[in-house]
């Protein structure tokens, strides 16, 4: 089965050359890499270009945010299977292989998780030390980085919502979940966060949860008058 | 309790009016809220520093309805935010804060239904995960047991 792995980045020059190292290594490495440079103003591009080779594809697009990203990577994506990866993130070596042997096993489960644990940036270490909480023993990784899934199953859930800055991928799953879509999840550690403090989420934007939930409860009950 | 005065319990909660409807979220748990529109009004006026009895009066002056027949309910609703973490009773130090709650102004008066919230816990795995949070200087998120 083909793997397609979207990753958007924007303003990660920093971190996501190691990002790409991790999907570069993987024991199953994919069939192509589709990196979205959601308008960076510093060297992510750079960084990304050094990496040029056979399936990796660059696109380039003014700054619209990551859901936005992410779609237009799914648009181009080719593959009957789809990874996400964010762009200061890593992959552990085996977190393909891994997953594509759980799908195979199970025809009916349409995504796969697994496990993950998070680790201070060690460039920000010093600094952040004892100011942010890090899980460094492993939880369900239930994000964008963790995930592999059937593109027909993507297609299903839909878009991300564009208008989110965080919480997108809640949105998302939380469609997954309502359509009623079999996941599973690998015991198996398959990432690892990087905590920066510039992570999105530390960053203001909180109130778009709420809307994220807004959304998610509006959908719901629409589909209920419905139904 | 009258006399009472609680705040947010933040970081942890965050809370919005969209669209007319008062969402509360819960960072700690995991946990969101839909609030009715009696249970908004007290949740506001929580927000803004006002004292219980102040919330009381707000509620029966927007459902036009006598303070002294929904106080025992105002105030059962305000130890269920208690109990939910949603709210904590506010420091003695903290000063009242202006009444800036907007009045509903030209509303209808609507009918009074009891203070009510509907609580969903579906995305609570999808919540914790999602936000790295901060550790503030009131050492939020607890660090746990």
């Amino acid at each position: 089965m083909r793997i397609s792995v979207v990753l958007p980045v924007y303003n990660r020059a920093t971190y996501v050359g190691e990002a790409i190292a991790s999907v570069l290594a993987q024991t199953l490495p994919p069939d192509e890499l589709i990196v979205i440079d959601d308008g960076s103003t510093d060297e992510s591009l750079a960084v990304v270009e050094g990496f040029a080779r056979p399936g990796l594809h660059v696109i380039r697009q003014e700054n619209a945010g990551i859901g936005a990203a992410r779609n237009r990577g799914l648009a181009a994506a080719t593959g009957e299977l789809i990874a996400f990866i964010d762009s200061d993130d890593l992959w552990e070596r085996d977190k393909l292989e891994l997953q594509v042997d759980a799908l195979r096993e199970r025809d009916d489960v349409q995504l796969v998780f697994g496990h993950m644990v998070e680790f201070l940036s060690p460039d920000r270490a010093a600094e952040l030390s004892g100011l942010l909480r890090v899980r460094t023993d492993p939880v369900p990784g239930l994000i964008a980085t963790t995930l592999l899934a059937r593109r027909a199953a993507v297609e299903r859930i839909g878009p991300f919502d564009v208008a989110l800055r965080v919480g997108e991928f809640a949105e998302w799953m939380a469609r997954a979940h309502d359509l009623g879509l079999a996941s599973r999840m690998l015991p198996q550690i398959v990432a690892r966060r990087r905590i920066h403090g510039g992570n999105t989420v530390l960053t203001g934007a909180n109130a778009d949860y709420l809307r994220a939930i807004k959304s998610t409860l509006d959908r719901r009950r629409r589909a209920a008058n419905a139904g | 309790m009258e006399g009472d005065r609680y705040c947010v319990n933040e970081p942890s909660v965050i809370s919005e009016v969209i669209d007319g409807e008062t969402i509360v979220l819960n960072f700690e748990s995991g946990h969101y809220y839909s609030f009715n529109p009696s249970a908004s009004e007290i949740w506001l006026r929580v927000l803004a520093g006002s004292p219980i009895a102040s919330a009381t009066e707000s509620v029966a002056r927007r459902f036009a309805v006598d303070p002294a027949a929904i106080r025992r309910e105002v105030e059962d609703f305000v130890r269920r935010l208690e109990a939910e973490q949603l709210i904590r009773r506010a420091p003695d130090d903290t000063v009242p804060a202006p009444a800036t709650v907007s009045e509903a102004a030209g509303d209808s008066v609507a009918a009074f239904s009891s203070p009510e919230f509907e609580k969903f816990t579906d995305m609570e795995e999808l919540l914790l995960l999602d936000p790295i949070h901060e550790v503030g200087d009131a050492g939020w998120p607890r660090k746990p047991e």
